[in-house]
């Protein structure tokens, strides 16, 4: 609509100009800066209508600057008494590019002096996934995202350089537009079941975000205080741009979404042991498939075969729709911007769906010439109507599907429930069985949650004087969750036959409020800036849950209906309030030097330790503005950086008093309880120092550029609740103990091997990232702490001078040369070292090395480009393969089968006993005796061989490594010339696919990321859902 | 205006400093949901009701090891530990949940010790009494099965040192002493009432437990330290044991709510519909016409006989062979499973027997024969057997009448099948007198080849996270296997 300014608003005036500043494409550019180039105090903005006007004097040189745009610097004697026309030029280049640092400080990128990264709405936006966490992977040097197995409910776990806290929160904190708001997560499962309900940063409208800033290091989120310890991912949103008459845009997007990972299921021999089939047994060792006719578990007759897609029936697609509309109002005092959002899903199970709309509106007012007020208000509500199961609970159809009988059909499990209201399960129990039905899971055993949620923040920021701004904010983050589960009377594995029920209301309050005054100069060679604020951090969480047993009326899942219910409280409250100043030298623009500090007051930590204070330092050393003509045309810039940094971390509220709870108790006579967790006496704060060394450089005119970064981070006095002897009477006792340091190496290169401006471009970036976390100390008593798992079998845990994240388990008994040593069957046997201790290390979990490589091309309107990651080196353990292997499910468990069965025909039809009886076939096990003779022709039955198997746990860690092509991407923007007719300013199609495929990938029937927990047991495999792919298809169209 | 502003920013530096970074702190890290302070009563009931074995831990411990061990009960489709090889998880479970499980069986041993301190510190000399008898039940069940315990440090720090069961027994002893000295302590405190779950604060109740729970001890080690015994018996300061099934220290369960914890234990656990009755206990009553048989197990689904199934079976051929094998035996009768039913943590019978052998091996003075009669009529009551002919009847038959040549055996047969589901005292009092002989197990196992056990193996979670402790231990026993003897078992 501003295709062509108007001209000739010229005013005549002594060493007044005038004129417009305009993109490439002829359009206004709002709020430009137009400042005297030696005289930087001095300047203004330019207008709605990109118009600015400035009294000049010989010898100015005008600057004038744009985010996202090659900065232009025009000298006096160019300036005439016309109107001038301006044209800034997209900044391919970036080298000025502004990025939002901690506090919302943005600074210019070339003056930071640690390691920051900036994805743009259009990374984003591409792919209509909507959980936003998943659209990260890949794209970030040492961001490390582990994408949600649950659809877009679900938890997706991120790490920026790997884990620090060794049992604390480890994730990084989320800022939205400077105010820090709650990720808490939400997945509650252990091995033995749960329920994911998705981390909180999930709900945001990937359509509200204009930018994310990763601030990786502590050097870089230093200024968030004890909640930057694990870096910080900063999101700026999107706000209404100054224009004339409303703008309105609309995106659509719709996804499918097909499992395609299955288990490695076996399709030879079905129920039975033994190579005999009979009616309930609940193994897959029965004889081969023979067609022959059998009664079934229902005792219907049925032909014994085959029985293909019985899992792969059960799932469905699952598809994703959403929609969003924004409307854009804006002019010289105020800029406006509404958007709604909505997202139908229903997944690839069935009877499983969630819903979320949200509704987001921002107001920037200029209030006066130097007060600005920017107001933001978004609302979500979700709900999510039966969650997944997840691990070893038996309501998770996969646990169903890898230890069901290979020869029951899908079929035969429907109708699930006979007339008295008693389960039809496969092994023909009705109680006391934790086999399940999975149509009973789905249909009576179900849950569901609605989150409705309140983001809001209001920003007064004001520059009274040239030199001197800062700002005055408060911001607000309201969740409410209701969440309800039931599991229905006589589901079978409950040991009770009543109905069980579940409420829980949750109330989280996250507030912040700060403020930051800002002072800068320049003295002639110094750039100097020196700021100091503070920050008020409260977070509160309210819950209130009922559970109830056994139903008055049947089918009636409210509390009131129950027979017996018993209400529990949970509160917290916590609250850290900080002062901080923090000091940016530039000199001749070449050297920057930025320093902080900052104190901590925390509620959680005991009175004497509640406050701590650190610092930091950074330094960038632009090394190409130093030397004018260092390496000219070849080398366009370069620059040094160096950080150091020091941030104290507190704990959670509530754990330092030993305190008796109340429960409901027996007969009426309540219960008094002593704690679970064993207090600190005298807890310190948690500390984590990191140096960063980094360079970046840019080659041909920024067609190849260049970033590398090496970190280390060491964290000290590390609060933990370590687990405990049960003799101390605890199960944990919170200590301050242990120091883990985390070394890596970051590299990113972006490339631009075809370049030409309208016509084709292929952009090219890669990043590789590896990170070696190492336990340096835990405490005196201690060298090993359990993260998850048991200690006395599988676990993950850290180990003093080794890592943080080892895979425990029993493994089998080897001689020197790796020849396992077996028992007098035969078999192979457990390894028990002399101490008795029967666990070793088995693997690790986080991969050595990650690298993602997006490849984006472009010719003319058209956009196509593809990501691949790969995460190289890590383990993985898998329950469901265990599992199934000694079920006889999978297709690993075949050899032998046939020959063992014959050879034990042929014993019988001979008449021998079976000590007497030399096989003379099946599975051939390859070992020593324990005098470490060889065993020859040592043919054992297959079952026997894989029942011992399936509790060693070294036969199920698999390398996790894999190649994936994570998306695919296609796009078009239809040619402007075509929509003006229509009065259409912007339109396009984006088709993509999600998860693609792996190129390279080492677990058998499942996904090597497919942890059930979004927490420290990652490297634990249960009964993962099918991993899906998606297809799907983007529209947006701006009038 | 300018000014304005800079008033505010120097007015919140002056806010904030004049309030202090760190003000209302302590009020609000106080935890909201838990309090400081609290009275001994919640906390003994919990150590009264979690002590008396839910659900769990009643499958832990005496339905998967020691009913197995005891051969009252056997599971179809079989078990290692029902040869004697060990089973590490069941025995963690049973060590853990002791001491510090707090999740569901809530370390009775830990509530009982805290309502004896805070009973203490509020000088209610006849809480503290009662609580510290309790705890020398369960601390003596404990050390029975596993040997060393941690006891004095336990609950101190996190790596508790372990004490010899010997020292814990001489403890045990002074222990009671003191309980039996404050319940006597003239004065009008506070009483547990019904927060105690087991006698509701009754003090002639307690002491006579104490009383019982002495002589049960005098027995223990009376074969490894005579002198210790006569100590405990002198302790008695010829006070009475439990003199009726009134005073049966035992744990009434609730037959109505839904909370699995609440409930009878041995009930809840039928829901695996895997137990069946020992083919020992079934032949043991059948060949004394024992009334008690119809009782303790269930007709068989297949023909209506009363049939255990024999332990010790490796069961793998057997199971997969017919779905319908198991059908053939009986499960457990309905005498242990009345929803609003009890279990027995030490009862009138069990104190019979004890007078029985301590009068036989003339620690105390009376009727040995009597004390049997006694015995055996008070565990047919216990039951509901009260027809005086019927148990008469029983009594006087050749074999379970008091033979003095026979009478070790004859006290222990009965004692045995008096303590029927109670597999833990049944196996302790096996291993102690190797009566009555249990059956020959046909399979046997690969670990301990068929040599029945003599204790349990410490918990993996206790070694990893107590590791040197738990070593100092294991030297001084000899090793951690099932056929080490703990201190009291000489042969």
């Amino acid at each position: 609509m501003f295709l062509f300014p108007v001209y000739g608003r010229a005013q005549q005036g002594q060493g007044q100009m005038h004129g417009y500043v305009l993109n490439q494409e002829g359009e206004p550019l709002i709020g430009a800066t137009v400042t005297i180039k030696s005289d930087p105090g001095t300047g203004t903005v330019t207008d709605v209508e990109g118009f600015f006007q400035l009294v000049v004097r010989p010898p100015d040189t005008l600057l004038i600057s744009y985010i996202g745009f090659v900065p232009l610097e025009y000298p006096f004697e160019r300036i005439g008494t016309d109107t001038m026309r301006l044209v800034l030029r997209a900044d391919g280049i970036a080298l000025d590019e502004v990025v939002v640092t901690a506090l919302g400080v943005e600074r210019k990128e070339k003056s930071l002096g640690y390691s920051a990264q900036r994805l743009d709405a259009s990374d984003i936006e591409r792919n209509s996934d909507p959980n936003f966490l998943n659209k990260l992977s890949g794209q970030v040097a040492g961001l490390q995202v582990s994408p949600s197995a649950n659809g877009p409910g679900g938890s997706v776990r991120v790490l920026i350089r790997g884990s620090s806290s060794l049992t604390g929160q480890d994730e990084p904190i989320f800022v939205i537009d400077g105010v820090v708001v709650s990720n808490t997560a939400g997945n509650n499962a252990t091995g033995n079941g749960g329920l994911d309900y998705g981390n909180a940063m999930g709900n945001l409208n990937p359509e509200d975000i204009a930018s994310i800033t990763v601030l990786k290091g502590p050097g870089a989120a230093a200024l968030y205080g004890s909640l930057g310890q694990n870096g910080a991912i900063v999101i700026t949103t999107k706000s209404g741009a100054a224009r004339k008459g409303i703008g309105v845009s609309y995106a659509a997007g719709y996804t499918v979404e097909q499992p395609f990972l299955f288990p490695n299921f076996q399709q030879e021999f079905g129920r039975g042991a033994r190579g005999t089939y009979t009616q309930f047994n609940q193994d897959s060792w029965g004889p081969r498939y023979d067609g022959r006719t059998v009664t079934n578990w229902r005792g219907e007759a049925v032909p014994y075969e085959p029985v293909r897609d019985q899992m792969q029936s059960f799932f469905q697609p699952g598809q994703s729709l959403t929609h969003n509309v924004e409307i854009n109002a804006g002019g010289e005092k105020s800029t406006t911007r509404l958007a709604f959002n909505s997202l139908r899903y229903t997944n690839t199970i069935p009877n499983s769906e969630l819903n979320r709309s949200s509704i987001t509106f921002r107001n920037t007012a200029r209030m006066t010439s130097f007060l600005n007020l920017d107001v933001k208000v978004n609302y979500i509500r979700q709900e999510a109507f039966n969650r997944l199961n997840l691990a070893g609970s038996p309501d998770n159809p996969t646990r169903s599907f890898y230890i069901m009988p290979r020869s029951v059909r899908l079929s035969e499990l429907q109708p699930y429930i006979d007339e008295n209201g008693f389960p039809y399960l496969w092994d023909g129990r009705q109680t006391g069985s934790f086999d399940q039905n999975p149509y009973w899971s789905i249909n009576l055993n179900t849950n569901e949650d609605v989150r409705s949620r309140l983001i809001s923040s209001a920003m007064l920021s004001f520059q009274p004087l040239p030199w001197l701004t800062g700002h005055v904010r408060a911001g607000g983050d309201y969740i409410l969750d209701r969440r309800q589960s039931q599991v229905a009377e006589k589901t079978a594995y409950k040991v009770s036959p009543e109905a069980s029920f579940n409420i829980g209301l949750t109330k989280r309050y996250t507030g912040n409020y700060d403020f930051l005054v800002r002072a800068q100069h320049r003295f002639g060679d110094l750039d100097l800036s020196l700021s100091g604020g503070g920050n008020r951090l409260e977070q509160r969480v309210d819950g209130l849950n009922g559970a109830g047993d056994g139903l008055n009326n049947p089918d009636l899942y409210v509390v009131n209906n129950f027979v017996e219910t018993f209400a529990s409280q949970g509160i917290s409250n916590k609250r850290i309030n900080s002062l901080y100043a923090f000091s940016d030298i530039g000199f001749r623009d070449f050297l920057y030097l930025s320093l902080t500090a900052r104190n901590d007051w925390s509620s959680a930590l005991p009175a004497g330790n509640r406050s701590y204070f650190y610092t930091s330092a950074n330094l960038s050393w632009v090394l190409t503005d130093c030397w004018d003509h260092l390496l000219p045309g070849l080398l366009d810039f370069a620059k040094l950086r160096l950080s150091y940094a020091n941030v104290g971390n507190d704990t959670d509220p509530h754990r330092l008093d030993f305190v008796y709870a109340s429960t409901t108790g027996h007969l009426g006579q309540p219960f008094t309880r002593v704690p679970r967790e064993r207090p600190p006496l005298g807890l310190l704060p948690e500390n984590t120092r990191s140096l960063e060394a980094g360079t970046d450089i840019r080659f041909f005119k920024g067609r190849l550029n260049l970033d590398l970064t090496w970190y280390q981070s060491n964290t000290f006095n590390q609060i933990f609740a370590a687990p405990v002897a049960s003799s101390s009477g605890f199960e944990r006792a919170l200590i301050n103990a242990g120091e883990v340091r985390n070394t890596g190496i970051e590299l990113q290169l972006n490339a631009s091997p075809l370049k030409q401006k309208t016509k084709v471009a292929w952009d090219l970036t890669l990043n590789y990232a590896r990170n070696t976390p190492t336990v340096i100390s835990l405490n005196e008593d201690v060298d090993r702490l359990v993260l998850a798992g048991s200690a006395a079998g599988l676990s993950i845990q850290g180990i003093a001078g080794n890592r943080n994240d080892l895979i425990l388990g029993s493994r089998v008994l080897r001689n020197a040369d790796g020849t396992m040593i077996l028992d007098e069957f035969g078999l192979p046997q457990v390894e028990i070292d002399d101490g008795g201790n029967s666990v070793f290390i088995l693997g690790h979990v986080q991969p050595d090395f990650t690298v993602g490589m997006r490849n984006s091309f472009r010719y003319k309107r058209l956009a196509f480009g593809f990501l691949l990651d790969a995460q190289l080196g890590g383990s993985i353990y898998s329950t469901s393969q265990a599992t199934g292997a000694a079920r006889g499910t999978l297709d690993n468990t075949l050899e032998g089968r046939d020959e063992w069965y014959q050879s034990e025909a042929d014993r019988i039809e001979l008449g021998y006993s079976a000590n007497d009886w030399i096989p003379t076939g099946g599975l051939l096990v390859v070992g020593v005796d324990e005098e470490g003779n060889a065993v020859d022709n040592n043919y054992v039955d297959p079952q026997r061989y894989w029942s011992r198997m399936a509790g060693i746990d070294e036969n199920f860690v698999y390398d996790a490594s894999f190649i994936r092509l994570n998306e695919i991407f296609m796009g078009v923007t239809l040619p402007k010339e075509w929509l003006s007719k229509i009065k259409v300013q912007q339109a396009g199609v984006n088709l993509f696919a999600n998860n693609v495929g792996f190129l390279l990938r080492k677990t058998p029937g499942f996904a090597p990321q497919s942890s059930f927990s979004s927490g420290k047991s990652q490297g634990i495999e249960s009964f993962a859902y099918p991993l899906t792919r998606s297809f799907g298809a983007r529209l947006n169209i701006s009038f | 205006m300018k000014e304005k502003f800079r008033q505010v920013i120097v007015l919140s530096f002056i806010l904030l400093a004049a309030n202090g970074c760190e003000k209302g702190f302590d009020e609000l890290n106080v935890s909201p949901t838990g309090s400081i302070t609290t009275s001994p009563d919640g906390l003994f009931t919990v150590a009264t009701q979690r002590g008396s074995l839910t659900w769990f831990m009643w499958d832990r411990a005496q339905r998967l090891t020691c009913n197995l061990y005891a051969q009252y009960n056997s599971i179809d489709r079989g078990i290692v530990t029902d040869y004697y090889d060990p089973y590490p998880g069941v025995f963690n479970d049973i060590w853990d949940r002791s001491y510090g499980d707090q999740d569901a069986e809530f370390a009775p041993m830990f509530h009982c010790r805290k309502a004896a301190e805070i009973a203490a510190l509020q000088g209610n000399p006849h809480k503290e009494g009662m609580a510290r008898i309790w705890n020398v039940f369960l601390f003596q069940r404990m050390t029975d099965m596993f040997g060393d315990i941690p006891y004095k440090d336990a609950f101190t720090g996190t790596q508790p040192a372990f004490d010899r069961q010997e020292d814990i027994y001489r403890d045990f002893l002074s222990e009671i002493k003191t309980g039996k000295a404050l319940l006597s302590q003239p004065g009008n405190y506070p009483s547990f009432g019904t927060a105690d779950l087991i006698y509701q604060g009754a003090r002639d109740k307690w002491e006579k437990f104490a009383n019982t729970l002495l002589l049960r001890m005098a027995l223990r080690v009376h074969k490894v330290d005579p002198v210790l015994s006569m100590e405990f018996i002198d302790a008695m300061e010829s006070g009475a044991v439990l003199s009726s099934n009134d005073d049966n220290n035992a744990m009434k369960w609730d037959a109505i709510v839904a909370n699995i914890y609440f409930r009878n234990p041995i009930l809840v656990t039928e829901v695996f519909a895997n137990t069946r009755i020992s083919h020992t206990m079934v032949e043991r009553l059948s060949s004394t016409n024992d009334p008690r048989l119809s009782l303790y197990a269930k007709p068989a689904l297949t023909d209506g006989a009363y049939r255990g199934l024999v332990n010790g079976r490796d069961a793998l051929d057997e199971a997969s062979k017919d779905d319908s094998f198991f059908d053939q035996y009986s499960r457990l009768g309905d005498a242990f499973l009345k929803p609003d039913g009890y279990t027995y943590n030490l009862h009138y019978p069990e104190a019979c027997f004890l007078m029985s052998e301590a009068v036989l091996k003339n620690l105390l003075p009376g009727d040995a024969a009597e004390w049997y009669g006694k015995g055996i009529e008070a565990a047919m009551q216990l039951y509901g057997i009260t027809d005086q002919a019927v148990i008469d009847a029983y009594r006087i038959q050749e074999g379970i009448a008091f033979d003095p040549d026979r009478a070790m055996e004859q006290i222990h047969t009965q004692k045995w099948i008096s303590l029927c589901m109670n597999g833990i005292e049944a196996w302790i009092e096996i291993r102690r007198t190797g009566l009555p002989v249990p059956d020959p197990i046909a399979f046997p196992g690969s670990v301990n080849n068929g040599q029945y056990p003599r204790r349990l193996i410490y918990s993996d979670t206790e070694r990893a996270l107590n590791a040197a402790q738990v070593q100092v231990a294991i030297d001084r026993m000899g090793g951690d296997t099932q056929l080490q003897r703990v201190w009291w078992d000489v042969e």
